[in-house]
C-alpha cells in the first residue's frame, strides 16, 4: 500500500511517492547539477532569435530617430521656404515702379524721360537722313 | 508509465511561452515591416491623416518672374480664444498683447471683450516668434492660438487690380484673371497618411505614405507692368485734371493683338476689395457699354473706301441740308475730300457714306470688325455692346451709326477696330493670357497671335492709315494726341451719355480719343477714354493729350525708333 493518501489517476503528473533518502543519498543529490538541458538546436535557435530581436530593436530605433531628425529637417526646410517667399513677396512689393518712383523722390531724385530736343538721332551714314540703324539713337545731355 | 518532475514542468512551460512570444512577436514585425499593410492597422482613432497644402500659381507680366502681378505668401494668423479668459483678467491680456505693435489695439480689444463666439482673430504675421512669445505668456498660454494661412499678395495694389482679380482669404477666385485662370492656378494637395500615438501625433516610423503637394501652374500675362505703370499715372492725372468722374485705357500691339495695359477708373485695392464700392470693381474697358461717336466714323469711311464708295481724294458735298429728314450739325461746308473729312471729323460726310453704304453693308462691316458680340479676351465681365438688328434701322439710325451714335461699343472693341487698320486690315485675337507653365517648366497653355478676320483690304488699310494720320496734324481734331519724333493716326471722338431713364445727358460726355503710332509700321494702339469730364469734355481736349503723353513713355520704354524727325537733330 502507498504511503501517499492522494493518489492521482493522471500517471504523468503523479506526485512521485516521497522516499526517505539517507544522508549520503541527500549529499549526492545535492552535489549533482540538476538541470533540464534545452536540445542544442533549439537552444542556437532562441538565441538566434532574441540576438536578431535586439538587433532589430537597435536599428529600429535608431532608424526612428533618424527618420525623425529627417523630419524635422522636412520642416525647417519647409519653414525656410515659406520665409523666402515672404522676403521675395517683400522685396516684390518695393521694386514696384510705384515704389521705385516714389524711394528716387524721397532721395530728391526725380527721373524723367529726355525731351525730343534731348535726343539725338544718328543716321547710318553722315548726311544721309531718315534711315535709321540699329542703336542710332541717343540722348544729348 | 513515464512521469515528469514538476519542476522541469515550469522550464518546458517557460521556454514554451518565450518561443510562443517570440513567433508572435516576429510575425507581428513581419506582418508590418514586410507586408507593410498599415492599413489594416489603421482604424479608428489611431488614424494619422495630415494634408500637405498645394500652393496657388502665381500670375507674372510678360517680362517673366522677376515682375509678380499675384503671389500667394505663407503667414501666420493669431487668434483669441475669449472663452478661457479669467474673469478680470481681460485687461492684463489686452495690456500683454498690444505689446507687439504688430496688432491693431481695436481689433484685439473687440477680440477679448467678445461675449460669443471662440474664434476671434486679431492679426496676421510673418513672424512666428510672436506667437511663440505670446504663447510662452503666462496670462495669454491659454487664450491664444495660432493658424497657418496663405495671404495672396498683390504687388501693384490697386493698379490692375481689374484684370488681375481678387481671391479671398478662404482661397476663392472671385474676379479677373484670378478667376477665368483658377483651373490652371489651383494645385493638388498632397498629404501624409499613417499611424497617431495617444497625442494624435503621426508614429514616424508607420508612416503609410506621403504624397508631395502639386503647386498649381503660373500664369504670364501679355500685360507689362511698367507700361501698365505709365497709363495708370497718366489716367489718374487726367481724371484729376479734368475732373472725369471715371476713364479707361487700353493699350494693345496691333501686330499680334496682345494687350500691353489696361486701366480702368475708379479702382480698388484687392486687399480691401469687400469694403471698395462695386462701381470700383467694373472694369470699364471692358465692361462699359457707351456710345463712341466720332472714332466710329472710322469704320464708315473705312467701309467707304473698301467698297470702292469713296477714295482718300474723292470729293464729298457737306453743304447743310436735310439727312434722313433732319438737319445734321458739322463745323464743315462745301464740298471736301475724304481725308480732310477725317481730319476735321465731319459728320455730313460720314452719313453720306453710311447712307450710300446702305443697311446691309453697314451691317456686315460693324460685324466684321466684331461689334456687337463679346471679343472673348480672357477676362471676368466683357460685354458685348449693343447693335440693334439691321431690320429695326431706320434711315436716320444708319446715319446716327455712321458717326457713332445709336450703337454701343466697348473698349475693347474700339481698340480691335483700330488695330485691325493699322494691322493692315487683318484682325487679330484679343488676348492677355501668354502662356501657362507647369512648376517643372513644362507650357500648358501658349497663346499666339490669330487672325480672326479680314474686313478690310491692305490697301484700304493703307488709306486709313494715311488719313487717320491727318488727324493730329495742324487743322485736324487731334492736334494735342501728336507725340514728338512719331507720326500719329488716330480719331476723336465726343458722345453724349445716355441717360439711364432714356434720352442724352446735356452735361455728361464721353470723350475719347483711338490712334496708333508710328503710323509709317504701328507698333503700339492707345485708346483714351474719359467719362464725363468737365467742363472740357471733346475727345481732342481732354483724351487726346493723355494718348500723347502714354504714347511718348511708350515709345520711349520701347525704344521704338521714331520715323517723324523733325522734332529731332539729326547728325
Amino acid at each position: 500500500m502507498s504511503r501517499h493518501p492522494r493518489k492521482s489517476k493522471n500517471k504523468i503528473f503523479a506526485r512521485p511517492a516521497k522516499k526517505r533518502r539517507s544522508r549520503r543519498e541527500n549529499r549526492r543529490w545535492n552535489d549533482t547539477l540538476h538541470a533540464w538541458a534545452l536540445p542544442i538546436n533549439v537552444s542556437i535557435l532562441i538565441i538566434g532569435v532574441v540576438i536578431t530581436g535586439v538587433m532589430y530593436a537597435v536599428i529600429y530605433n535608431s532608424c526612428n530617430s533618424i527618420y525623425a531628425e529627417v523630419e524635422q529637417e522636412d520642416i525647417r526646410a519647409v519653414e525656410l521656404l515659406e520665409e523666402m517667399q515672404r522676403e521675395r513677396a517683400k522685396w516684390d512689393n518695393m521694386k514696384t515702379p510705384v515704389n521705385l518712383q516714389t524711394r528716387l523722390l524721397k532721395h530728391g531724385i526725380a527721373m524723367s524721360s529726355p525731351k525730343p530736343g534731348q535726343r539725338i538721332v544718328m543716321t547710318s551714314s553722315p548726311g544721309k537722313t531718315g534711315v535709321l540703324g540699329t542703336s542710332e539713337y541717343a540722348v544729348n545731355r | 508509465m513515464k512521469t515528469i518532475n514538476r519542476g522541469k514542468f515550469w522550464i518546458v512551460l517557460f521556454g514554451l511561452a518565450t518561443t510562443a512570444l517570440f513567433v508572435v512577436t516576429s510575425f507581428r514585425l513581419y506582418k508590418i515591416q514586410i507586408i507593410g499593410d498599415v492599413a489594416k492597422d489603421v482604424s479608428g482613432g489611431m488614424y494619422y491623416r495630415k494634408t500637405l497644402p498645394a500652393q496657388r500659381g502665381g500670375i507674372y507680366d510678360r517680362n517673366g518672374k522677376s515682375q509678380p502681378l499675384a503671389v500667394s505668401v505663407p503667414l501666420w494668423k493669431i487668434f483669441i480664444d475669449p472663452y478661457v479668459i479669467d474673469e478680470g483678467r481681460h485687461g492684463d491680456v489686452m495690456r500683454e498683447i498690444c505689446k507687439h505693435n504688430e496688432f491693431d489695439e481695436t481689433r484685439v480689444f473687440k477680440a477679448v471683450t467678445a461675449e460669443k463666439g471662440r474664434y476671434h482673430p486679431i492679426g496676421e504675421t510673418e513672424n512666428r516668434k510672436i506667437f511663440d512669445d505670446l504663447s510662452t505668456n503666462a496670462v495669454l498660454r491659454r487664450c491664444v492660438g495660432i493658424e497657418k494661412i496663405t495671404r495672396r499678395n498683390y504687388p501693384l495694389d490697386s493698379h490692375m487690380s481689374h484684370v488681375i482679380g481678387i481671391v479671398n482669404s478662404a482661397g476663392m477666385a472671385l474676379d479677373g484673371v484670378e478667376k477665368t485662370m483658377n483651373v490652371y492656378m489651383v494645385g493638388k494637395d498632397g498629404f501624409i497618411e499613417g499611424i497617431a500615438n495617444a497625442k494624435r501625433k503621426e508614429i514616424v516610423g508607420k508612416r503609410k505614405q506621403r504624397v508631395e503637394p502639386v503647386n498649381g501652374n503660373d500664369v504670364f500675362m501679355t500685360f507689362d507692368r511698367n507700361i501698365q505703370y505709365i497709363v495708370e499715372n497718366a489716367l489718374d492725372e487726367a481724371i484729376t485734371n479734368y475732373n472725369a468722374r471715371a476713364g479707361w485705357v487700353i493699350v494693345q500691339n496691333p501686330k499680334t493683338g496682345e494687350i500691353l495695359a489696361m486701366a480702368s477708373r475708379p479702382t480698388f485695392s484687392p486687399h480691401e476689395y469687400g469694403s471698395s464700392p462695386e462701381e470700383s470693381r467694373w472694369n470699364r474697358a471692358i465692361f462699359t457699354n457707351f456710345e463712341p461717336g466720332s472714332v466710329m466714323k472710322a469704320l464708315t469711311f473705312a467701309a467707304g473706301i473698301n467698297e470702292g464708295i469713296c477714295s482718300t481724294n474723292s470729293l464729298i458735298n457737306c453743304d447743310p441740308g436735310l439727312y434722313a429728314g433732319r438737319p445734321l450739325q458739322d463745323h464743315v461746308r462745301g464740298d471736301i475730300t475724304t481725308t480732310m473729312a477725317v481730319k476735321k471729323s465731319s459728320n455730313r460726310a460720314a452719313s453720306r457714306i453710311a447712307m450710300q453704304l446702305g443697311r446691309n453693308r453697314m451691317n456686315d462691316y460693324l460685324i466684321d470688325f466684331g461689334f456687337g458680340k463679346k471679343s472673348g479676351i480672357d477676362l471676368m465681365g466683357e460685354s458685348s455692346g449693343i447693335v440693334t438688328p439691321k431690320n429695326r434701322w431706320s434711315d436716320l439710325q444708319l446715319i446716327r451709326i455712321g458717326i457713332g451714335h445709336g450703337i454701343a461699343v466697348t473698349g475693347i472693341q474700339l481698340i480691335s477696330m483700330y488695330s485691325t487698320i493699322a494691322n493692315k486690315g487683318k484682325m487679330m485675337r484679343t488676348y492677355v493670357i501668354d502662356k501657362v507653365v507647369a512648376p517643372d517648366g513644362t507650357i500648358v497653355l501658349h497663346n499666339t497671335p490669330v487672325i480672326l478676320s479680314n474686313p478690310i483690304s491692305e490697301k484700304t488699310a493703307d488709306d486709313m492709315v494715311f488719313m487717320l494720320s491727318t488727324v493730329p496734324e495742324t487743322g485736324g481734331t487731334g492736334r494735342r494726341a501728336k507725340i514728338p519724333g512719331y507720326t500719329v493716326a488716330g480719331k476723336t471722338g465726343t458722345a453724349q451719355m445716355v441717360l439711364p431713364t432714356g434720352g442724352y445727358s446735356t452735361t455728361d460726355y464721353i470723350g475719347s480719343f483711338c490712334g496708333f503710332f508710328p503710323a509709317s509700321d504701328p507698333q503700339i494702339t492707345i485708346l483714351v477714354s474719359l467719362e464725363a469730364p468737365r467742363p472740357n469734355y471733346h475727345g481732342g481736349t481732354v483724351a487726346a493729350p493723355v494718348f500723347a503723353k502714354i504714347g511718348a513713355a511708350i515709345a520711349q520704354y520701347l525704344e521704338i525708333m521714331p520715323d517723324d524727325l523733325d522734332d529731332f537733330p539729326v547728325y
